[in-house]
């Protein structure tokens, strides 16, 4: 056994984790490889909407006070956010995340862009099954982001909870199990366009350890990431793609006009429609209203 | 656990970097949770929208097999021994317009060649264990987790580990054999 742990220490050792600046999440290229423009929000104000069933995990609606709170870590004063150690100390953003009018009977999770006025930028648990095939004891969330894949604009985002296989509890618990608000403020940094950082002390960082409870505020890293994408009362924050500032590379031009062509490609399934680029006419005119509609609720 | 598994596992941690908001997993778990382990390589990917969801299927070439036999139907383990592809979903890809991304689930390259940790699907296809953490990227006989990192790779020669897709084959092999059949 004592050798077992002098190899885990010279590892530890041999491999530290590398220093390293924030990350945008891109569009893929056709290959798969990331170097298309960065994903991020076109308004700094944006509704979420809280699944009314919450968790038995926590009891009465506090999981939902906590949802809330976690939100708040990536609204105005980042710096303060990240305890007051960031160089350079201003850090801002005008991001503002409003609840919606009301808790959400939906379970709706991704897009439904044929229904588009049923999105909703939704937060829920799943307590009763974790519907991800290989992943229920090792994954505590994920957050789907729907976007348009020739600009990066993201207009819907999703987050779910793997309630039904970790136990999550409050802030306020001296005994954190699965602490929420750490996997929750981490979640909202995917649902802005964030991406995984090899930094152990980020929030962004992609791992963790049970009990964990550091990424419920943030590192100067996800502040700084966060002023740089959103900043306060100016747009949002692209550059030539590199390492430096994240790869937050700019939307591609658009040169021609959006067009989509949808076919059911098995006529007997309700569950499927696969949509591609090249055929205009009414559902080209869709697709516009549904842009139009986007925009709206944004 | 005998020492050789525990001298892979010890190597591989550094690797094991990816995925969404997840506890790691170890090895030991990877296998658990998995009923097939491929190398191979992604010839050829199609996404398509399944309600609101939208998943890539890849059309992944086969080059070894390793069978979790506890795991199988034993009326289907010839016919998984002889493989010589298969279709693997993932979460997330692009259709027309409309992108879709979940953090921590691997991207494949076609042409790269992997290592999957593959759990079966209820439609005949398979998902990989645990998002990204099943994914390994074969170089030569070196072998790294998938990186969710953008377009970045970790490169650091540091991390390069001689014949250790050899190692883990064996430690692969190792670990079914201590397995108790069920």
């Amino acid at each position: 056994m004592k050798n077992h742990f002098l190899l885990l220490i010279f590892s530890l050792l041999v491999f530290p984790s590398p220093s390293w600046s924030y990350v945008c999440s891109r569009v893929p290229d056709s290959t798969g490889q990331e170097t298309g423009p960065s994903l991020s929000w076109y308004t700094r104000s944006i509704t979420f909407a809280l699944q009314q069933d919450g968790t038995t995990d926590i009891a009465g609606d506090q999981e939902l006070d906590e949802l809330r709170d976690s939100f708040a870590v990536w609204e105005e004063n980042l710096a303060a956010n990240a305890g007051n150690t960031c160089d350079p100390q201003e850090l801002t953003t005008d991001l503002v995340f409003t609840e919606s009018n009301s808790l959400s009977s939906s379970t709706l999770v991704g897009y439904d862009f044929l229904n588009p006025s049923k999105n909703e930028n939704l937060l829920l648990f799943q307590d009763t099954s974790w519907p991800h095939a290989g992943t229920s004891g090792i994954i505590l969330a994920l957050t789907t982001n729907t976007y348009n894949a020739l600009t990066g604009e993201i207009f819907d985002s999703d987050i779910e909870f793997n309630s039904s296989n970790f136990t999550f509890t409050l802030s306020s618990n001296s005994n954190p199990q699965t602490d929420l608000k750490n996997t929750a403020v981490h979640e909202i940094g995917h649902f802005i366009g964030l991406g995984h950082v090899p930094i152990r002390a980020a929030t962004m960082y992609e791992q963790a350890s049970t009990a964990e409870t550091k990424k419920r505020d943030l590192h100067c890293d996800d502040a700084e990431a966060t002023h740089f994408k959103y900043p306060f009362a100016l747009p949002n924050g692209y550059c030539t793609p590199t390492e430096a500032c994240g790869f937050c590379a700019p939307p591609d031009t658009i040169s021609s006009t959006v067009q989509v062509k949808i076919s059911d490609t098995n006529p007997d399934s309700t569950s499927g429609c696969q949509c591609a680029a090249g055929q205009t006419g009414w559902l080209g005119f869709a697709w516009l209203l549904l842009l139009r509609k986007r925009r709206e609720r944004a | 656990m005998n020492n050789f598994l525990v001298f892979v596992l010890v190597l591989a941690f550094p690797l094991l970097a990816n995925a969404s908001s997840a506890r790691q997993a170890s090895l030991e778990e990877l296998l658990d949770y998995s009923t097939l382990i491929v190398v191979g390589t992604p010839a050829s990917r199609t996404s398509a929208w399944e309600k609101t969801r939208i998943y890539t299927t890849w059309d992944f070439l086969i080059e070894e097999v390793w069978l979790q036999e506890d795991t199988v139907d034993p009326k289907k383990l010839s016919a998984l021994a002889s493989l010589t592809k298969l279709a693997i979903k993932t979460l997330g890809g692009i259709v027309g317009e409309i992108g879709q991304t979940v953090a921590g689930s691997p991207r494949l390259i076609t042409g790269q060649t992997y290592l999957l940790f593959l759990t079966p699907s209820q439609e005949g296809s398979f998902f990989i264990v645990g998002l990204s953490q099943g994914a390994f990227e074969v170089n030569g006989e070196s072998l790294r987790q998938l990186s969710q990192l953008g377009d970045m790779k970790i490169v650091d020669d540091r991390l390069e580990l001689p014949s250790t897709r050899t190692k883990l084959r064996q430690a692969i092999i190792q670990a079914r054999r201590s397995k108790p059949h069920q």
